[in-house]
């Protein structure tokens, strides 16, 4: 009845399914770093409140603070957003990921590394709970180093297309605002002055930009063409200089009402 | 032994992270606590990474530590960065908005008074300040005048006001202050009693009108 196997490997005949217990221990925090990762990152609602929720990078949520408050201030709804949780995570996710997590991962790694070099008997207690707080510590630990690399590229390329983004736009509102704007109230200005004061008398022609019409670095940044001149209607054309072939064009009608807004190059 | 060093280590965070004070910005805060937990896990990593475990796995758990400490801290930088310029572009943008709408409903508010002052309806010839205060009766008592923006939105809401800093014969001068946009200067006194707010200011005499962009 009882069968006795005795099978034998040699050192270049490996058995096909060997597995150590570090290679478990690993296996299983990977698996729920990348679980818990899988759920702080996929976010089906994609709420504001998610700016300054719980991720392991405290600077992420940090910078959701940060955003959060400058949107507050564009909004005028400062001190209506409860930011005092978000110091809460922040404080939370330092003591947990940076501090517990790696504490736990490596005294939990000595102890069973120790145990495997002196090859003792250890209390089966304390062996449990060193694996319990490999994987505990693993786990954190994973969930923080696994997308750093990603995180911090990724980032950066945002940071990078942002910055171009916006300069783009804060250029044309400033050429909208301080360009476009300016030439429109002057030149309605000129038509509804008696030619004696200098004005068109009730007219657009004879209309010249003057350099008084706009902010002094307003030269180094767009050049203005009055493209079409009539009596009743005028239409002004503002190229930028900081980006060749974008422009804007609006024409403006006897009552002084702008329309016809059109944009060229990278303004489109 | 572990136990003495968690607490040493939430100990150390907890002290670098209240110390510089919960302020507007959290950023000091986080970078303090940052600092302090590097230290610690420096120091962590020295005294976990060391005989018996082989040269091989001290050299991993290092390689480790300084790959996920570099890519940790260059994304914290730039969040930093990136964070900070977007709530400073979005004071710029609010004040190239508040500018722009300010200017625009100044101008049509003066613009009115010159055109009638220089049409044929004003007969018999009316004063500036008369054809203005005539049509903001308001502003004999130094009111501000209240926008279409303010007509149209609940007074807890109201953003705009035009006030009637020189009303003579011969000029009109229109300041409209913002209730929270900022301007260049944090110091500047606004006319609507606020500090540092966005503020433009509007010269109307016969010959037409000036722009100023007070603060």
């Amino acid at each position: 009845m009882n069968q006795t196997i005795n099978q034998t490997f040699s050192p270049a005949q490996k058995p096909p399914f060997e597995i150590s217990a570090w290679k478990i221990r690993w296996l299983v925090a990977f698996t729920f770093a990348t679980i818990g990762l899988a759920r702080e990152y996929y976010d089906p609602s994609s709420s504001r409140t998610t700016l300054y929720s719980f991720h392991t990078n405290p600077a992420f949520t940090a910078a959701g603070v940060t955003i959060a408050e400058g949107i507050d201030e564009f909004s005028g709804t400062i001190g209506e957003t409860p930011y005092a949780r978000g110091y809460y995570y922040i404080f939370l996710c330092l003591v947990v990921v940076w501090i517990v997590g790696p504490t736990i991962l490596l005294f939990s790694g000595r102890y069973l590394s120790s145990e495997n070099m002196a090859q003792a008997e250890p209390h089966w207690g304390r062996r449990v709970m060193a694996n319990i707080g490999f994987v505990i510590g693993g786990f954190l630990v994973l969930a923080i180093l696994i997308p750093s690399i990603p995180q911090s590229v990724q980032v950066y390329r945002v940071y990078q297309s942002i910055q171009k983004g916006q300069a783009i736009q804060s250029h044309k509102d400033d050429l909208l605002g301080s360009c476009v704007a300016m030439v429109n109230y002057d030149a309605y200005q000129y038509k509804i002055l008696p030619r004696e004061l200098g004005g068109g008398g009730n007219s657009y022609e004879g209309y010249r930009i003057s350099a008084g019409t706009f902010p002094d670095d307003i030269s180094r940044k767009a050049s203005v063409i009055i493209e079409e001149i009539s009596p009743n209607k005028i239409t002004v054309r503002v190229d930028s200089k900081l980006y060749p072939g974008a422009s804007i064009e609006n024409t403006l009608d006897s009552s002084g009402v702008a329309s016809g807004y059109a944009y060229t190059g990278i303004f489109q | 032994m572990m136990f003495i060093w968690l607490i040493v280590g939430i100990v150390l965070v907890s002290i670098a992270f209240f110390v510089p004070g919960n302020g507007p910005d959290l950023w000091p805060s986080l970078h303090a606590a940052g600092i302090a937990a590097a230290v610690y896990l420096i120091a962590l990593t020295a005294f976990m990474a060391r005989r018996p475990f082989p040269v091989k796995t001290r050299v991993a758990i290092w390689t480790v530590f300084l790959v996920g400490g570099v890519s940790l801290f260059i994304g914290w930088r730039t969040l930093d960065e990136e964070s900070h310029y977007q709530k400073a572009q979005l004071n710029e943008i609010l004040g190239v908005i508040i500018r722009g709408v300010n200017t625009s409903y100044t101008h049509d508010t003066l613009v009115q008074i010159l055109k009638f002052y220089h049409s044929p309806e004003n007969k018999p010839r009316q004063s500036l300040a008369q054809i203005f205060l005539e049509k903001y009766p308001n502003c004999k008592d130094g009111k501000p005048i209240a926008t279409a923006q303010h007509v149209d939105s609940r007074p807890e809401y109201d953003t705009l006001y035009m006030y009637p800093v020189v009303v003579t014969d011969t000029e009109i001068v229109l300041a409209t202050s913002h209730k929270y946009a900022k301007g260049r200067d944090p110091a500047f006194k606004n006319v609507n009693g606020k500090t540092g707010r966005v503020q433009i200011r509007q010269t109307l005499t016969p010959k037409g009108i000036r722009y100023e962009s007070d603060n």
